[in-house]
């Protein structure tokens, strides 16, 4: 079953390969947005920096906000944004529903537990709750993982979905115990701005150590980026086709959670990013991950930063990353789902 | 090979270890390059055994071996290389082209890490065109009617190229035409060397295609050969538990029922 040279399967598939470079060429475009939206972001602001960064008027101060405040900022906010939409797509695909989001096994509330916790029962520094938020968010993934192993009831995504909103429940609950208990006036504040989301204040260290996690993820991600399609079949299709379903499915989930739990630890809670850039991707650039994926990778990051530079822009004072990307992200999404004009590359 | 393509050892087989077993001592074998129609009431254990070949499920008891290996020595890679199933239905959440989703079937050909290439494209394509969908390539499979899902199922289960294939209930959804065309499709991969068992409740069908037919009764073999041994009025009307006449009309078995 080879094609023969002029036949009619040539020809289809020379289209097929004028629609992949066509994609190709709108990614690479994606790429050259971000990167330019990146470079402006970093010298846009209440305080502009760019005259102060060349030529004569050099200013120490400007040079100081760029490199050590805007830089990491606008490098968090990118790498959160990748790693929330790309741990969407992957998620939506693998449990086959388009309503999934990063979150759902347990990983969000296991963080947003961490992170009440720290703050009310350990009152430390910023890389405590980090560290915090993070071992939760696992132990929520773990949990959920243990739990649905124990269920004897419906297929392997189910029992997972199942367990997942079980243990995001219990967290749920101890999160607001923990609210209850807070102080107040000091404590109760932190933790409401954690859960709401922010980019503020973010440093070097912050940046770098999330950084590994969010590459690690991705590389894992992108380089199954056709692969990850067979796991959005029946768990009897995906075996047919050679696939050992549960290890890949477990391969995948761990490489998606980890840059997820790594940025929700440094940033709290960034919502619909995961939710809604994937549906997106695909509206641009079809179902097939192999494409949808890298463009939905690309589109967090170019949300995110956008997000986050109306956050430190648009008022006075410094918004909740989490709140404009619900916004925003909510308001995108219900313009997707009632146009059908959407769908520019099929 | 002159052997088996599949023998099936004293399977045992139920869902939960309480319930009442689906297979029971079942041992059969089904020949290499044969087109293979299991028959039996709803229940009998037809898709069950399907998926038993497969290795999706695990016999409680007893062994399947494809081309006389154990089932279970087979790597992943290697049975989707081996054998390809065609399922009644499917369920597909996203819209892929009809090309994209049958292009999946070269996943067993492909390291985890890898992308299809034009070869993986043009074997998918062929596959396609085999079954009559080509036109349809790059329309989304959720637009597609029942009876052309399940061509596509089957140009899926083509690009996996594979020695073995299986079908459950294939005809369910097609027309009179559709049908014949599948039947026309089938001989052509036997002429090809590929071994096909398929699960039908058509008698008649598995008359006109098969060169071996299994009667499953209750999770038992109640007849397995040659058409002419097994598909006669006496053994049907013991499988369905109904009086049933086999007459030949211009030179095919026809099934009377009432």
């Amino acid at each position: 079953m080879t094609g023969n040279p002029g036949s009619l399967a040539d020809a289809a598939v020379a289209m097929q390969e004028r629609v992949h470079r066509k994609r190709r060429r709108i990614l690479i475009l994606l790429l050259f947005s971000l990167t330019l939206f990146f470079v402006g972001s970093l010298f846009l602001g209440r305080f502009p920096a760019f005259r102060f960064l060349a030529g004569s008027h050099s200013d120490a101060l400007a040079q100081r906000l760029v490199w050590n405040l805007r830089l990491p900022r606008c490098i968090v906010a990118v790498a959160a944004g990748m790693a929330l939409a790309s741990a969407g797509m992957v998620f939506q695909t693998i449990f086959a529903n388009p309503l999934v989001e990063p979150g759902l096994l347990s990983v969000s509330q296991g963080a947003a537990f961490g992170a009440a916790f720290s703050i009310v029962a350990i009152s430390g520094s910023a890389w405590i709750v980090q560290s915090c938020a993070a071992l939760c968010a696992f132990a929520g993934l773990g949990a959920s993982y243990l739990l649905a192993r124990s269920i004897r009831y419906g297929g392997w995504v189910l029992r997972l979905i199942l367990a997942g909103i079980a243990v995001s429940a219990m967290f749920s609950a101890g999160l607001g115990i923990l609210k209850y208990l807070a102080d107040p006036l000091k404590e109760l504040p932190e933790i409401t701005f954690w859960l709401l989301g922010s980019l503020a204040g973010m440093s070097w260290t912050e940046t770098l150590s999330i950084l590994p996690a969010v590459a690690l993820g991705m590389a894992y991600m992108l380089a199954m980026r056709w692969r990850i399609n067979v796991l959005s079949l029946s768990d009897e299709a995906a075996h047919a086709l050679g696939v050992s379903v549960q290890r890949e499915r477990m391969l995948l989930l761990v490489a998606a959670v980890i840059p997820t739990a790594a940025v929700i630890s440094a940033a709290g809670m960034i919502g619909w990013v995961g939710l809604m850039v994937p549906h997106i991707g695909r509206r641009m650039f079809g179902a097939d991950t192999r494409f949808a994926l890298p463009a939905t990778i690309l589109l967090g990051g170019l949300f995110t930063l956008l997000c986050d530079d109306l956050a430190r822009m648009l008022l006075p004072g410094e918004i909740p990353l989490g709140i404009l990307t619900s916004f925003a992200g909510a308001l995108v999404f219900l313009i997707l789902i009632s146009s059908k004009g959407v769908r520019w590359q099929r | 090979m002159t052997g088996p393509i599949l023998r099936f050892e004293n399977l045992v087989f139920s869902y939960t270890r309480d319930s009442v077993p689906v297979l029971e001592d079942l041992s059969l074998e089904l020949p290499h390059g044969g087109i293979t129609a299991l028959l039996g009431a709803n229940g009998a254990g037809k898709s069950t055994l399907l998926f038993l070949c497969l290795g999706w499920l695990r016999p409680r008891a007893g062994r399947v071996l494809l081309n006389d290996r154990p089932l279970e020595r087979y790597s992943r890679g290697e049975t989707g290389r081996q054998m390809a199933l065609v399922p009644q239905r499917e369920h597909i959440t996203f819209d892929y082209s009809v090309l994209e989703y049958v292009l999946l079937g070269r996943v067993p050909y492909l390291a985890p890490l890898s992308q299809p290439g034009s070869a993986d494209y043009t074997i998918a394509y062929n596959s396609l065109e085999r079954v009559g969908l080509a036109a349809l390539a790059r329309r989304p499979v959720q637009t597609l009617s029942g009876g052309e899902r399940q061509l596509a199922l089957i140009a899926r289960a083509l690009t996996q190229q594979p020695r073995l294939l299986l079908l459950d209930e294939p005809t369910s959804h097609l027309d009179l035409h559709n049908k014949a065309n599948l039947s026309g499709l089938i001989r052509a991969l036997h002429q090809d060397g590929v071994s096909i068992v398929l699960t039908t409740h058509e008698p008649e069908l598995a008359a006109a295609l098969a060169t071996h037919v299994v009667l499953l009764d209750r999770g038992c073999v109640l007849s397995s050969g040659p058409p002419s041994e097994t598909l006669t009025s006496d053994q049907l009307s013991r499988l369905y538990r109904i009086p049933i006449e086999v007459v030949e009309v211009a030179g095919r078995r026809v099934v009377l029922w009432s």
